[in-house]
């Protein structure tokens, strides 16, 4: 043991006088160099210490951010292959899988494209506070616990493949749009509660978050960013690009992006744009909900639930039921909302995100999505199986091509209405405008993102996945999301009220979906 | 229904700033009345939009500060463009006929200290050059305003703004390199 530990001090102490005459070399060449901090190299022998030197000081010339952030990438580079020496990987294949290549350029070009926002994006920096933000949530459940080190690299090359995610919001005269901002993305081990407003004013910051807590990868997007489909894609490349770097090489299919693959035109439009559609333009307006009972908790949400089940037995039950699964959460949700409400009289109106997607393939990772309301009176909601009929009919005809495109047309001209007017001018009005319609029309949301697949090389290695909705002022926001045999559906909780997660348990536990459910814990005011 | 925890414990950290933002809402409000209600029945100069105009200032500056591009030269001009504002509204309600030289004094030593900013962190502030285009823009107009109604009598002050203005808005075209159009494009584009 003694012995071990006096050749590791040996092996530091040549790391460290040989970057000494590294230094006296350059000194004596004349050359002008910026030097690092001297790093300890992680492995025991001589040589490959020096393969890692080379391949450092090779990291160093293709890295052109302010020498803080540089030395902080560069440590990311060491810290991985501490992880790989600890291991047992052999240098050569620690370097391949680390290869600076990986970087493609992105850290040394200075950063100069930008965005404007899409339509359905231009909203959200409107309808920031101080205590909320459009923020959401997509995690993967690995089988094994997270190396920190390994998702920290998979970030940094994974990020250049997605631009429009590596950018700042900034105010233009006239809109908001995403700078480009080339700095060093970085993961954060989970402390807070879920979808927490990302701090986005200072220069160069970040706009989502990458969090790790045990066998979870969580991605914090905001909403201005791109949509549950665009964040999926992400998430999913994350996931592939982490598990290569562990040695799982997968293929790039199932909506895996190649890290180092050529960014297509396509992914960064602004898709609204593209569709002309003719006939009425509506959508918008409708008449304030009732919303489920209890006090809004003051930090929100206040308390994240996930009921995990098997997905075929959930897809049999609404089969089963004449519903799609959306169509069979809804009834539940109405349900529980019901029980979750002290009034008799009004509606309950909840919204549902619709992928655009589907009627205008696309494979922009920008926002492409539209809603629309599920309204039903609280007089007529009793059993769930009786609103079945009527949601199915709502679905059908609110969520339909031509009123989807109704509402596109709505936002097109509402947002080239007000183009022109100055932003100090615009935001205020607008904010006005989203305080009276806003989270007030619906009582609250499902948004289902559907199935998840992952390459079959990785895909055993992934547990499940989640999707949590950010917290607005509704009491309670539904989101589901299916992996492998596993179907997940999330609860976002905004007062500390029970009644409504327990109504729906109750309720699933009743059609035979025995769910497993997990969360966290509830913030008491 | 029993859960299984699986995230971390919260921080126990409560955060007090949307109540701290609503009670000082309420108070503001109402020395806005207060102060308007005062002034009507006392009658006299409109001192209270002074006082209206300061509120905002307060409100807007350290209350409930921007959540976007909230970086050095944002606020500066800001700061800056409100405090101006301020001193026209006292000329015009309180007592006239100084608040030309003194925006213009104003303008002239926040173009400096704009630059100042800019080159200190260049590398990040480097982003951030609409405000500053904004702010070089007004004293611009401003000045050649001021020229104009001067009548030939125009104080030195007047000139100094004009070519500073003038000068600023080459460093900002200098900072875009040679995305000029682009940058412009970028900070001016309506879709």
């Amino acid at each position: 043991m003694r012995q071990k530990t006096r050749q590791k001090e040996d092996t530091e102490k040549s790391n460290i006088s040989e970057a000494g005459m590294e230094r006296q070399k350059s000194k004596k060449n004349g050359k002008k160099k910026v030097h690092l901090p001297d790093i300890s190299l992680p492995f025991a022998a001589e040589a490959d210490n020096q393969k890692v030197a080379l391949f450092l000081e090779d990291l160093e010339r293709r890295i052109t951010l302010s020498m803080a952030e540089k030395i902080a990438l560069i440590e990311d580079f060491v810290n991985a292959l501490k992880f790989y020496a600890t291991t047992g990987l052999t240098v050569d294949e620690a370097l391949e899988r680390l290869d600076a290549k990986n970087l493609g350029g992105f850290y040394s070009r200075p950063s100069n494209t930008w965005y404007s926002l899409d339509n359905a994006a231009k909203i959200y920096p409107f309808s920031m506070k101080h205590d909320y933000m459009a923020v959401f949530r997509l995690s993967a459940y690995l089988k094994e616990n997270i190396v920190p080190e390994i998702l920290q690299m998979a970030l940094t090359f994974t990020v250049k493949r997605f631009p429009s995610f590596a950018t700042t919001v900034k105010k233009g005269f006239f809109w908001h749009y995403l700078d480009a901002t080339k700095r060093r993305y970085i993961v954060e081990p989970e402390t807070g509660m879920p979808c927490q407003p990302i701090r986005i004013g200072r220069s160069g910051s970040q706009t989502f978050r990458v969090l790790y807590y045990q066998n979870r990868i969580s991605v914090e997007y905001f909403h201005i960013l791109t949509d549950g489909s665009g964040g999926m894609c992400f998430l999913k490349t994350l996931v592939a690009e982490y598990f290569r770097l562990l040695g799982t090489t997968s293929s790039c299919d199932n909506g895996v992006l190649p890290v180092n693959g050529l960014v297509a035109p396509g992914e960064i439009s602004n898709e609204f744009l593209n569709i002309r559609s003719e006939g009425a333009a509506s959508g918008f307006v409708q008449k304030a909900a009732v919303q489920f009972g209890g006090k809004l908790a003051r930090i929100r949400p206040c308390r994240v639930i996930h009921f995990k089940m098997d997905a075929t037995a959930l897809k049999e039950v609404a089969g089963r039921k004449g519903a799609t699964v959306t169509a069979y959460i809804l009834s539940l949700m109405f349900v529980a909302g019901r029980r979750a409400s002290d009034n008799i009289e009004g509606e309950f109106n909840i919204q549902v995100p619709v992928n655009m997607r589907k009627f205008h393939p696309s494979n922009t990772l920008r926002n492409f999505s539209m809603y629309c309301g599920i309204r039903l009176p609280l007089a007529e909601i009793s059993e769930p199986d009786e609103l079945i009929p009527e949601i199915m009919r709502q679905l059908t005809d609110k969520a339909s091509y031509k009123a989807m495109n109704e509402m596109v047309k709505a936002t097109n001209l509402l947002t080239n209405a007000i183009r022109f007017i100055p932003l100090f001018l615009k935001a205020p009005v607008v904010r006005m405008v989203y305080g009276f319609l806003g989270d007030r029309i619906f009582c609250s949301t499902l948004s289902n993102l559907g199935v998840v697949s992952l390459p079959p090389e990785i895909s055993e290695r992934v547990d499940s996945f989640d999707f949590v909705l950010g917290a607005g002022t509704n009491r309670a926001s539904c989101s589901v999301v299916t992996f492998g045999n596993t179907a997940t559906l999330s609860v976002t909780k905004n007062t500390i009220d029970p009644s409504f997660e327990e109504a729906l348990y109750e309720l699933l536990y009743r059609d035979g979906l025995t769910p497993v459910v997990e969360g966290s814990e509830l913030i008491a005011d | 229904m029993q859960i299984n925890i699986t995230y971390p414990k919260p921080p126990k950290k409560k955060s007090h700033r949307s109540i701290m933002i609503n009670i000082v809402k309420d108070l503001f409000l109402l020395s806005a009345l207060l102060c308007v209600t005062i002034n009507i029945w006392a009658g006299g100069k409109a001192w209270s939009i002074i006082v209206l105009w300061s509120l905002y200032m307060i409100w807007t500056l350290f209350i409930h500060p921007d959540m976007i591009e909230y970086n050095r030269i944002s606020q500066f001009t800001k700061v800056i463009v409100q405090s101006c504002i301020m001193l026209v509204l006292i000329d015009v309600f309180i007592t006239s006929g100084w608040a030309s030289n003194v925006v213009s004094i104003v303008c002239f030593g926040a173009l400096i200290a704009v630059c100042l900013l800019l080159y200190t962190d260049f590398e990040r502030q480097r982003h951030n050059l609409l405000p500053m285009i904004l702010l070089s823009a007004l004293s611009f107009v401003l000045s050649v305003v001021l020229m104009i109604i001067s009548e030939g009598n125009v104080p030195w002050q007047v000139p100094v703004t004009f070519v500073l203005s003038l000068a600023v808005l080459i460093v900002c075209f200098k900072t875009m390199g040679g995305n000029i159009k682009s940058e412009l494009k970028k900070l001016f584009h309506t879709i």
